[in-house]
C-alpha cells in the first residue's frame, strides 16, 4: 500500500463521529472526499494514525437556502452544490468559482467544506469564503462554534479546526441586491490549481455607484487574501486603478509554474476582469445598465 | 473496428504491470542514486547491508569494468551498470535489494547518508559544455559526443547564402521533457538451471533478450510486459541488468527491481533541450535557394540515443525543403545534467518547430500566403534527401499541404467552439516529414515473422518479437494477415514469441511496424498460402499452379479430387522483410488556438491534421495514432518541460508537476489520410503515423500564437508566462520591428 499504515473508522451517525474524534483526540483525521487527504498520505507528506470516514453521514449531504445564507453540510460534494439551482441563484459566485475548482471526477467526490478546512491558498472555495466573510460551524461532543472566514484559515493547509472536532457546515452570506460577482484564474493546464486566481465582490448604492468593491486571491499568499478596493476603484469605476492598487499589495512567491512576477502581473489583470465583470452584473441586477 | 488486444484489459485495470508479471518477488529491489552533478562516489556497503531485512547491496566494485551502451540498437559503450563516477544528479551507483517493501523504504530513507559524493568540476548548461574548461565525461573530449554532417558542404552553403537576394536566420530553443509513461521503468530476475529469466517493459524485447544474454555470457529467457507508454521510454537497457546483478548476488533468487516516479521524472530520460539554428537564403518570390541547419541537442553525460537523435533532427530539418544549396550539422553535446533519450518524434518535433517557425517569418517579411511559401518549396519526388542522398520517391508533401489547405479555409471561416474566453483567435500551419523504417544505406531495418498453420482448428498464427505496447500493432497484423491469406479476422492469431532462436523483429519504435514488420508479415503469409497449396498438390499429386483453396480453407481440390485443410500436417512458414529506405512520410498540420494577450495563455481549440500514410492498413488505428500524438504534442508544445535547477538537478518530481495533458479540454482533432498510391504486393505500401503525427504540433500552434498575437515564440514550451514577455518585448521594441518590416521589403 502506498500511504503509511493507519487505523480507521467509519462512524453511522454525526453523534458516533464526534465521539470517535474526542477519544482520538490528536490522533485522529477526517477523511471526507479524500480528494486533498489520500494523494498527501499516498506521496507520504503525513501520516495520521487514525481515518474518520464521515462519508456515511448523510445528515450531513445537504445545500440549503436558509434566512440571508447558502448552507452546504460537510457531505456535500462540489458537484453538488455545483448543481444546486437555489443556491447558485441565491449566490452566483458558489458556482462561478465551483466550474473552476479541478475537474468533474474530483468534483464528484471533494467535498466543498473539506476544501475550505483544508485550507489550501490555491482552493477556490477557501477564497470564495474569505470574500463572502463567510462561516464554518465546527462541532465537538461539547457543543457547536461558528467561526468566521477572517478567523478561520490561519496558515497554508491550517485551519482554526481542532483535533477532536468536525466541521458539520459552511455558509456563504446570499448575494445582496445591486451587487455581482466574476471568478476569473489562470491555470497552466485546464483542471489545475491556478497560477492565480481573484473573485469579486461589487455592490452598488441605490445611484449605481460603487459602494463596495472587494476581492479575493488564489496562490499569492499562505492564507486567502481579500483586498478591499472601494477607495482605489472610486464611484466613477476605474477598474485599472483598482488593478494597480492590487498589484502592489500581494506578495506573491515564485514556483516552477510561475514566477513572483508573473503572478503578480496576473493579479493586476485579473483584478481588472474579475471587477469589470462583477461590476456590470452588478448594473445588470440593479434593472440599470 | 481495430480489435486491441489491451483495451479491455486496460480499461478494466486488469493489465499486468512488470511488478504484478513478476510473481512472489523473494527480494524488493530499488536503485542507489547520487544527487551531485559530478562526483566520485563511495557507498557503504557494509552499513547498507547491515540495515533490517536487506539482503543485497550492490556498488561499482560489483559489476563488470566492461561500459556497455544503454541503446539497445548500438552505440558508444560509455556506461557502467553502476557507476562510480556519478554525472548527472540521479546516475545509478549501485543497487539495494531487501526481504520486503517496507524494509527496502526504510534502507533506501537511511541511504542518503551512507553514500559519499566528492564533487567533481561539472558542466552544468549547454554554454558550459562549450566554453567551460570542466568535462562531462572523459570519454567525450570537449564534451562533443557527436558532431555530423549531412548535405552540402558547408562553404559551398554559405557562399549560396550569401549569393541569395534576402537572408533570414532564427534560432529556437528546447527545454527538455521528462518521459510521463503509465508505467515506471521495472524489471524482474532470476537465475534458474536452465539460465535467466528476465521481465522486462522494453520496446525492443528481442534486442534486450540478446544483449542481456551477452553482458552475462548466459542463456537469457525475456518474460516481456506491456501495460504501454513506450514511446522512447522504453528504449533504454538500464534495469535489466541491474536486476539480474541483485539476483546474482542472492544465488538466483528472484528479483523485482522497480524505479519510482520520481526516478523517472527527474532522472530517467528526457526529449532533448538545447537549440536549433535556421538560415535561409530566399528570393523576393519567396524561393529557397540556400538552407543552413544547426542543431545542438544536450546528450547529458551518456550518448544513448543522443547522438542519432540530434542526427534525426537535422535529417528532418534538412527533407523538408531540399531545394537549394542544403546543408545540416548535428552536435549532441556532453553535460552533467538529465541525459536525453528516446522520444516519440526522435528529434523531429524541435526541428519542425525550428524549421516551420522560419518559414512563417519568411512568410511575413514577403507579405506572402504562408501556404503558398511552403508550396513554393517543399520536397518533390526526384528532390534529394540531403539525408542519403538519393532521389526522394513516393512522397507527396503537396498532396499534403493542399488537402490542408481545403480543409483549413473551412475551419478558419467558422469560430472554434468551445467556452467563450477573452482573447484573440489565431491559426498555424506545419509541414512534417516522418520515416517509416529505421533505415540507413548502411543499416537496413529488418523483420522476420513466422506463420503457422493449425490444421486442426483452421488457425494461423503469426508469431513476432515486436512488442505490443498500446501503438495497436497486434490488431494490424492480423488484418495484414487474414487479408492476404483471405480468412476471416478471427482466425489468425497473433502471438509474441520472444525465445531465443524465434524470427527476429528488434521491436517497437521508428514507426516501422506497419511497413517493416507488417510487410515480412505479408509475406509469410503469402508463403502460408503458397505452402498450403503445395502440400495440397502434392497429396493430390499434381501441379500445385492446378489447385485451389476454398474460401473457408477446408479443402484443396484440382478440380476432381480434394483434400482436407484439416488432414494436412502443421506448417510453419518464415519471411523476412529488409530495405535501406527510410520510407519518407509527409504531412501537414493546423493548429487554430485563442490567446490571451494580457495573461499569455493559450488555448488549442482544434487541429487538423492530414497524413500521407501511404495505404492505410487500419483507418481507426492510424486516426487514433494520430488524435494521440496530438494531445502529446499539445503537452510538448505548451507545459511539459524538466526545469533545471542551479545544481543541475530537476525540480518536477511527477505528475504533480510535470504536466502532460490530461483529458480535460481537449481539442477536436480531424484526422484525414492523403488517397494511397498502390503498395508494390510484396509490401504493405503502408508508411509510419505514430511519430509523424507529434512532429508538427507544436509548431503549427507556435505559429498560430504567432498569427493569434503577432509575436514569436522561439522556445519550448510555449508557457503562459513566456508569451507575456514576448508581448511585452515587442511594445518596448515595436519601432525597430517597424524598420525591419520595411527594411525587409
Ligand atoms: C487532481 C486534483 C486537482 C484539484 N484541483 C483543485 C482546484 O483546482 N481547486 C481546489 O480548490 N481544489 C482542488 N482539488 C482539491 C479538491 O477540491 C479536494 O476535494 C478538496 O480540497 C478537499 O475536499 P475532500 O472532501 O476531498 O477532503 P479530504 O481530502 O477528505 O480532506 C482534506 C482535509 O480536510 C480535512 N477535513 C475534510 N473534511 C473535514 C470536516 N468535515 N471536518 C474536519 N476536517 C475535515 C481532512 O482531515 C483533511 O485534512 C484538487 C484535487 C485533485 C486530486
Amino acid at each position: 500500500m502506498k500511504p503509511p499504515p493507519f487505523g480507521y473508522s467509519r462512524p453511522e451517525s454525526v453523534a458516533d463521529a464526534l465521539a470517535t474524534l474526542a477519544r482520538l483526540g490528536p490522533d485522529g483525521k477526517v477523511l471526507a472526499g479524500g480528494q486533498s487527504l489520500l494523494p498527501i498520505l499516498s506521496m507520504r507528506l503525513a501520516a495520521p494514525h487514525h481515518l474518520v470516514d464521515i462519508n456515511r453521514l448523510s445528515e450531513l449531504g445537504y445545500v440549503r437556502v436558509e434566512g440571508g445564507d447558502v448552507r452546504v453540510g460537510a457531505l456535500a460534494r462540489h458537484a453538488q452544490v455545483l448543481a444546486d439551482l437555489p443556491a447558485r441563484a441565491a449566490q452566483p459566485l458558489l458556482g462561478k468559482a465551483l466550474r473552476l475548482v479541478a475537474h468533474a471526477t474530483i468534483r464528484n467526490r471533494g467535498t466543498t467544506v473539506g476544501s475550505i478546512v483544508h485550507a489550501d491558498p490555491s482552493g477556490e472555495m477557501t477564497a470564495v469564503l474569505a470574500l463572502l466573510g463567510g462561516t464554518v460551524r465546527v462541532a465537538t461532543t461539547a457543543g457547536e462554534r461558528d467561526v468566521p472566514a477572517r478567523d478561520f484559515f490561519v496558515g497554508p493547509l491550517e485551519s482554526a479546526v481542532q483535533p477532536g472536532e468536525l466541521a458539520v457546515s459552511a455558509t456563504f452570506p446570499v448575494l445582496p441586491p445591486r451587487a455581482g460577482t466574476a471568478f476569473v484564474e489562470v491555470a497552466r493546464r485546464n483542471g489545475d490549481y491556478a497560477v492565480c486566481g481573484v473573485g469579486a465582490l461589487v455592490e452598488l448604492d441605490a445611484d449605481g455607484a460603487v459602494s463596495s468593491a472587494r476581492t479575493a486571491y488564489l496562490s499569492v499568499s499562505p492564507t486567502p487574501l481579500v483586498l478591499d478596493l472601494t477607495d482605489a476603484i472610486g464611484s466613477e469605476p476605474d477598474f485599472a486603478a483598482a488593478a494597480v492598487a492590487a498589484r502592489e499589495q500581494v506578495e506573491p512567491e515564485p514556483d516552477i509554474h510561475a514566477s513572483a512576477d508573473y503572478r503578480r502581473h496576473l493579479a493586476g489583470v485579473l483584478t481588472e476582469r474579475a471587477l469589470r465583470e462583477a461590476h456590470a452584473e452588478a448594473l445588470e441586477r440593479s434593472g440599470r445598465d | 473496428m481495430a480489435r486491441t488486444v489491451d483495451g479491455r484489459p486496460k480499461a478494466r485495470g486488469e493489465a499486468e504491470f512488470v511488478a504484478d508479471a513478476v510473481e512472489q518477488p523473494r527480494l524488493f529491489g530499488a536503485l542507489l542514486t547520487t544527487r551531485t552533478a559530478h562526483c566520485r562516489v563511495t557507498v557503504d556497503l557494509d552499513a547498507l547491508r547491515a540495515l533490517p531485512g536487506v539482503v543485497v547491496a550492490l556498488d561499482h566494485d560489483s559489476v563488470p569494468a566492461t561500459l556497455y551502451s544503454t541503446n539497445p540498437h548500438g552505440g558508444s559503450a560509455d556506461t557502467s551498470v553502476f557507476t562510480d563516477i556519478g554525472r548527472y544528479p540521479g546516475d545509478i551507483v549501485g543497487a539495494l535489494a531487501a526481504r520486503d517493501r517496507r524494509s527496502l523504504q526504510h534502507a533506501l530513507d537511511q541511504s542518503a547518508e551512507l553514500i559519499t559524493e566528492q564533487p567533481l568540476p561539472a558542466v552544468l548548461s549547454l554554454e558550459d559544455a562549450f566554453t567551460a574548461n570542466a568535462e562531462a565525461n572523459p570519454q567525450y573530449p570537449g564534451n562533443v559526443v557527436s558532431d555530423l554532417r549531412i548535405g552540402a558542404d558547408e562553404a559551398a552553403a554559405r557562399e549560396a547564402l550569401a549569393a541569395c537576394a534576402y537572408q533570414h536566420t532564427s534560432t529556437t530553443w528546447f527545454e527538455p521533457s521528462p518521459h510521463g509513461c503509465l508505467e515506471r521503468l521495472a524489471a524482474g530476475a532470476e537465475r534458474g538451471q536452465d539460465g535467466w529469466r528476465v521481465w522486462s517493459p522494453s520496446q525492443c524485447p528481442a534486442l534486450v533478450r540478446d544483449l542481456l544474454a551477452d553482458m552475462f555470457a548466459a542463456d537469457v529467457r525475456l518474460e516481456p510486459v506491456f501495460v504501454g507508454g513506450g514511446f522512447g521510454g522504453k528504449e533504454e537497457l538500464t534495469l535489466e541488468p541491474a536486476a539480474m546483478l541483485l539476483s546474482a548476488a542472492a544465488g538466483g533468487t528472484r528479483v523485482l527491481l522497480e524505479s519510482s516516479r520520481r526516478q523517472m521524472t527527474a532522472a530517467h530520460r528526457a526529449r532533448h533541450g538545447g537549440y536549433i539554428r535556421v538560415s535561409t537564403g530566399y528570393d523576393r518570390d519567396g524561393i529557397f535557394g540556400a538552407r543552413l541547419v544547426d542543431v545542438v541537442f544536450e546528450a547529458g553525460p551518456y550518448d544513448g540515443h543522443s547522438s542519432t537523435v540530434a542526427a534525426n533532427a537535422a535529417n528532418a530539418a534538412a527533407r523538408l525543403y531540399p531545394r537549394g544549396t542544403v546543408t545540416a550539422r548535428s552536435r549532441a553535446m556532453a553535460t552533467n545534467r538529465l541525459p536525453g533519450g528516446a522520444f516519440r518524434g526522435y528529434g523531429s518535433i524541435q526541428a519542425t518547430f525550428a524549421v516551420e517557425t522560419h518559414v512563417d517569418e519568411i512568410a511575413a517579411r514577403l507579405g506572402l500566403d504562408r501556404f503558398e511559401i511552403r508550396r513554393r518549396n517543399l520536397a518533390r519526388a526526384g528532390d534529394v534527401d540531403p539525408a542519403t542522398g538519393l532521389p526522394m520517391h513516393d512522397i507527396d508533401a503537396i498532396g499534403c499541404l493542399d488537402q490542408l489547405a481545403r480543409t483549413a479555409r473551412t475551419v478558419i471561416a467558422t469560430r472554434a467552439s468551445g467556452e467563450p474566453s477573452e482573447g484573440l483567435d489565431g491559426w498555424g500551419i506545419s509541414m512534417l516529414v516522418s520515416t517509416s523504417a529505421a533505415a540507413g544505406a548502411d543499416k537496413p531495418d529488418h523483420a522476420e515473422v513466422a506463420c503457422r498453420l493449425e490444421p486442426g482448428s483452421g488457425t494461423v498464427i503469426v508469431e513476432t518479437s515486436v512488442a505490443e505496447a498500446g501503438q495497436g500493432i497486434y490488431p494490424l497484423l492480423n488484418r495484414i494477415a487474414a487479408n492476404a491469406l483471405g480468412l476471416d479476422r478471427d482466425r489468425v492469431l497473433v502471438e509474441h514469441d520472444v525465445r531465443a532462436g524465434s524470427p527476429n523483429d528488434p521491436g517497437m519504435f521508428g514507426s516501422r511496424g506497419a511497413n517493416v514488420t507488417g510487410s515480412a508479415v505479408l509475406r509469410a503469409s503469402m508463403a502460408l498460402r503458397r505452402e498450403v497449396l503445395a502440400r495440397g498438390a502434392r497429396l493430390l499429386a499434381v501441379a500445385p499452379d492446378v489447385v485451389e483453396l476454398d474460401a473457408e480453407w477446408t479443402v484443396i481440390r484440382d478440380g476432381q479430387h480434394e483434400v482436407k485443410v484439416s488432414e494436412l500436417d502443421p506448417i510453419r512458414v518464415c519471411a523476412e522483410y529488409a530495405t535501406t529506405d527510410p520510407g519518407l512520410a509527409f504531412g501537414a498540420q493546423l493548429a487554430q488556438v485563442r490567446c490571451d494577450p494580457r495573461t499569455g495563455a493559450v488555448r488549442v481549440q482544434r487541429v487538423v491534421a492530414v497524413h500521407d500514410a501511404g495505404v492505410v492498413l487500419d483507418e481507426d488505428g492510424a486516426r487514433a495514432q494520430v488524435e494521440g500524438a496530438v494531445v502529446q504534442g499539445i503537452g510538448a508544445a505548451l507545459s511539459e518541460r524538466a526545469t533545471f535547477r542551479p545544481d543541475g538537478s530537476i525540480a518536477e518530481s511527477g505528475f504533480v508537476n510535470h504536466l502532460v495533458p490530461t483529458a480535460v479540454g481537449l481539442p477536436a482533432v480531424s484526422v484525414s489520410f492523403l488517397p494511397a498510391a498502390a503498395s508494390t504486393g510484396s509490401t504493405t505500401g503502408a508508411k509510419g503515423i505514430g511519430e509523424a503525427a507529434i512532429m508538427g504540433i507544436a509548431a503549427a500552434i507556435g505559429n498560430a500564437v504567432g498569427s493569434a498575437l503577432g509575436v514569436r515564440a522561439r522556445e519550448l514550451p510555449i508557457t503562459g508566462e513566456r508569451v507575456l514577455r514576448l508581448l511585452e518585448n515587442t511594445t518596448r521594441d515595436a519601432s525597430r520591428s517597424d524598420d525591419e518590416r520595411v527594411a525587409a521589403s
